[in-house]
């Protein structure tokens, strides 16, 4: 059983901000993704040699075409399962809609830029995911389904010709390679930067593969959800005295009614 | 520590052989595939066109109907004949290899990609290489350099435009012509439409820049829409990463002061005292 009292110190006490199906679908998303841009970059230059080179890393151009497609596919998957999930959980009224963009990260966003530049004293107080992290996320959202989309008309072009103008799958191929160029770039920069550097927590912030983050970090990058999280842990700790007062009397009576040994 | 029962029993904890599953899967596609270094130069034997035509004569004939036979037959000797792609009759003509037919393309670019030798006949140099950046040419060229034993399907030059019977686009006899495209593309595109002989034309790279005349529209349209949103989105990303860095040098700074003001006073009593 889970203990019930938090004697530990407000500075090392952690909280759990990701939960088990969150983290994995980040590290596969994590693990598809990096597979797709260095199995896709050699190919958009493939005829230079370095890129040869690369690809016979991957057993060749036929090779890495293989590896290439089946991450795309794992990936497809992992975002129809997200998708799925994130669908239900709109119509629960339990789950709060943190991603969901507001006019507040647009408010947020002007603030964050004033308080970097000295303007005003205080940062803007974030829920559970703040406007770069919202961001981040609607941009791979948009990239995904551009990348899916124009991935499958190059994977079957006859297909999508039989509906669509030809010149399409070349467009096709040049979205796909213009959007994975601008995906990987925000991802070395923007991802990487506000994942590793930003918080002080060069080299790596771990709680998107432990799912846990220290009680002082929420307090200060996300205040608002700290909030809820507080109120739900009231709730529940109430709820759950309620529970292990009926289940103690429940042990007791069952304790009495058998023979212990 | 962590009170969320809900967590240890989440149903979903199944999903962590995924990416254990996932990479065996990429390290079993990974089959390597041996290099060799391409060992082709182009044949400088002379064998008169007298001997070609008593060996192959319809291939004789339909070179000559061509649009190379008759430029050469009339008197310009720039245009291709026998010898320029092939190797010696007595020898044996070397055609039906997996090595020849990646060297194709290869074969005509020493024409085609050359601009002096192409501007006297108001013919595109860009050919070899656009081709080389669609799928065709791209796998074409990397086995051509890699692996000259592979047999591939993937289109070379006479595929579309013909061997020997080689035409403008404007004659009706081409294999290119407007009327011929479908059919041309069916050879290997079994279910080819009208709209899809577009989807392939010798298209310039997608990471030239965006062009209104050498571009379809569409392409055109998609090539624009990058070169604004790679650098507003990347030149915006970058801006606020500048700018949180310099806050926090800064923040860093006053810390420091500050703590150094703080010392101060200290200091200072005990030097009077001394």
């Amino acid at each position: 059983m889970t203990t019930t009292t938090q004697t530990t110190t407000p500075s090392q006490e952690v909280l759990v901000r990701f939960d088990l199906s969150e983290r994995i679908q980040h590290l596969i998303m994590m693990l598809s993704f990096i597979t797709l841009a260095i199995t896709g970059l050699p190919q958009s230059f493939a005829t230079a040699g370095w890129a040869q080179a690369w690809m016979e890393l991957f057993g060749g151009i036929a090779g890495i075409r293989r590896i290439h497609h089946m991450a795309a596919v794992i990936m497809v998957f992992i975002f129809i399962y997200h998708t799925i999930i994130m669908v239900t959980n709109l119509f629960r009224k339990d789950i709060k809609r943190w991603m969901l963009p507001k006019k507040q990260d647009f408010i947020d966003a002007v603030q964050s830029v004033k308080y970097l530049l000295g303007k005003v004293p205080e940062s803007p107080r974030y829920g559970r995911f703040d406007f770069r992290q919202k961001l981040e996320y609607w941009t791979l959202i948009w990239g995904s389904v551009l990348m899916a989309a124009t991935g499958m008309m190059l994977m079957f072009p006859t297909f999508f010709a039989t509906f669509l103008p030809g010149e399409f799958i070349y467009a096709a191929k040049a979205a796909h390679g213009l959007e994975a160029l601008l995906a990987v770039a925000a991802i070395v920069s923007w991802h990487m930067y506000n994942a590793h550097f930003a918080h002080g927590i060069f080299p790596i912030d771990k709680s998107i593969f432990t799912g846990k983050i220290s009680v002082e970090r929420m307090k200060e990058e996300h205040p608002l959800e700290y909030k809820v999280w507080l109120a739900n842990q009231q709730e529940t700790s109430a709820q759950e005295a309620i529970d292990d007062a009926e289940s103690n009397t429940q042990a007791n009576n069952e304790e009495k009614g058998s023979n212990h040994v | 520590m962590i009170k969320n029962n809900k967590l240890i029993v989440n149903p979903l904890q199944w999903l962590w052989f995924l990416p254990i599953i996932y990479l065996a899967t990429l390290l079993s596609a990974c089959t390597n595939n041996g290099i060799t270094q391409s060992t082709y130069e182009p044949d400088s034997d002379e064998v008169s066109l007298v001997d070609w035509e008593e060996s192959y004569p319809a291939q004789y004939a339909d070179w000559a109907d061509s649009v190379h036979g008759e430029a050469y037959l009339s008197g310009d000797t720039n245009a291709p004949t026998c010898n320029d792609c092939h190797d010696s009759p007595k020898e044996g003509v070397i055609v039906n290899t997996a090595t020849f037919h990646l060297e194709i393309p290869s074969r005509c670019a020493r024409c085609h990609n050359d601009d002096s030798l192409m501007e006297q006949y108001d013919i595109a140099t860009d050919v070899y290489e656009t081709y080389l950046a669609d799928f065709h040419g791209t796998t074409i060229n990397y086995y051509a350099q890699t692996d000259q034993t592979a047999i591939r399907d993937e289109a070379v030059c006479s595929d579309c435009h013909g061997s020997h019977a080689i035409y403008p686009q404007e004659d009706e006899r081409s294999s290119v012509a407007k009327v011929n495209l479908q059919a041309t593309c069916a050879q290997c595109h079994p279910n080819a439409t009208e709209s899809f002989t577009s989807a392939y034309g010798h298209y310039r790279p997608v990471q030239s820049p965006a062009s209104s005349t050498s571009d379809s529209t569409i392409v055109f349209i998609v090539k624009l829409l990058y070169q604004a949103l790679i650098p507003i989105t990347l030149g915006g990303m970058l801006a606020y990463i500048v700018l949180d860095i310099s806050f926090r040098a800064r923040r860093k700074k006053t810390a420091q002061k500050n703590t150094a003001e703080q010392a101060a006073p200290i200091s200072t009593p005990n030097e009077s005292k001394e």
